[in-house]
């Protein structure tokens, strides 16, 4: 289990789509260790494997994780997302958004309100989930990464929507 | 008759300049139509478009002209025409985010290409990022897709600029929801 670098904008790994993971071993196994253990060890709530470098289908989501104990949003834990895909998305939430790789910028992104998203876990057993709030804008935001995709790439209005982070929270 | 006036006022930042501005404006009795600022560094810009029952100009009137000297301020006035005045929303508007590693001539080749393609900006920011490991430059651009313009034509061209450049070019539309 290693902490890894987070590669930061404008790394090239951050804007390529990510390969589907066709083997469920110990290679990825240990990705997701990785990823996770680099995670915890950030301020954020999600990372995806293009992050840290590796161009897979792969994302980890924690939302417990830097919640203040009294403020936990609602979640499912600590999520494994193989391959994940979203299946569907109502409402909309419009929430002021910032990035582990783009530690200078914030930017109000529209998102689903609820999600439903399908995935794999690391021993390759298949999973689907309902997610809503805080958790539902990670999931999308990671699963946004897995298609070299950037929050910056959401931005809807340029007078009200791009902030110039002051620190992390 | 109300008489239409578009003021600029420039200069370096120091607090208070706004509150000098509109409150000389409002001595004078004239009233803000419209108004926006900006701080880019630690220079300071305001632009402001109001009314007034008088003629006005910058060389002619003194109290402008004190504001100016005081605050150290390039300050413009031009008369322009009520339907000049007014806020004239686009019609089909587009937002392009370009990011990528920072180079000379991002920002004079993507707009060469969308004033070719027939796009009108209305509204640009920049941003520059140095805690990669290379320094990083994020732009924004918003505007109007002319009449004489096609969508396809403008993702086309700036999909090629993008690959020629090394940067992502996204182009996405504007669609204001009316919740």
């Amino acid at each position: 289990m290693a902490v890894r670098p987070i590669r930061l904008f404008p790394d090239e790994c951050l804007s390529k789509l990510c390969h589907t993971v066709r083997k469920f071993d110990h290679e990825l196994a240990n990705l997701v260790e990785d990823l996770t253990s680099t995670l915890y060890q950030s301020p954020g709530v999600g990372l995806a494997a293009p992050q840290i470098g590796v161009l897979q289908r792969v994302s980890v989501v924690d939302v417990r994780h830097r919640a203040k104990r009294e403020k936990v949003p609602p979640n499912h834990g600590v999520l494994v997302l193989v391959n994940p895909t979203l299946v569907r998305g109502e409402g909309i939430q419009i929430p002021r958004e910032g990035c582990l790789s783009v530690p200078e910028l914030l930017a109000n992104v529209r998102r689903f309100e609820r999600v439903t998203v399908s995935a794999f876990n690391a021993s390759g057993i298949s999973y689907e989930i309902s997610s809503e709030g805080f958790e539902a804008l990670a999931l999308q935001h990671e699963i946004d990464h897995l298609e070299g995709r950037l929050f910056l790439d959401r931005v809807a209005n340029l007078k009200t929507d791009i902030f110039r982070r002051k620190n992390y929270g | 008759m109300a008489n239409y006036y578009f003021m600029s006022a420039v200069g370096a930042d120091r607090p208070g300049i706004v509150a000098a501005v509109t409150e000389e404006l409002f001595r004078l009795g004239c009233n803000l139509e419209d108004s926006a600022m900006m701080r880019l560094g630690s220079e300071f810009g305001i632009f402001l478009i109001f009314t007034t029952s008088k003629k006005l100009s910058v060389s002619g009137h003194g109290s402008l002209q004190r504001i100016g000297k005081k605050w150290k301020l390039f300050v413009s006035l031009k008369d322009i025409s009520p339907s000049e005045a007014r806020f004239q929303p686009a019609k089909n508007s587009f937002i392009v985010a370009v990011h990528g590693q920072d180079r000379p001539g991002i920002v004079s080749a993507v707009t060469r290409c969308l004033t070719d393609e027939r796009f009108n900006i209305t509204d640009l920011s920049t941003h520059r990022t140095t805690q990669g490991p290379r320094p990083g430059y994020i732009l924004f651009i918003e505007g109007e897709l002319l009449r004489s313009g096609s969508p396809e034509s403008l993702q086309r061209r700036l999909l090629v600029l993008g690959t020629k450049l090394r940067t992502k070019i996204t182009v996405q539309p504007v669609a204001p929801s009316a919740l």
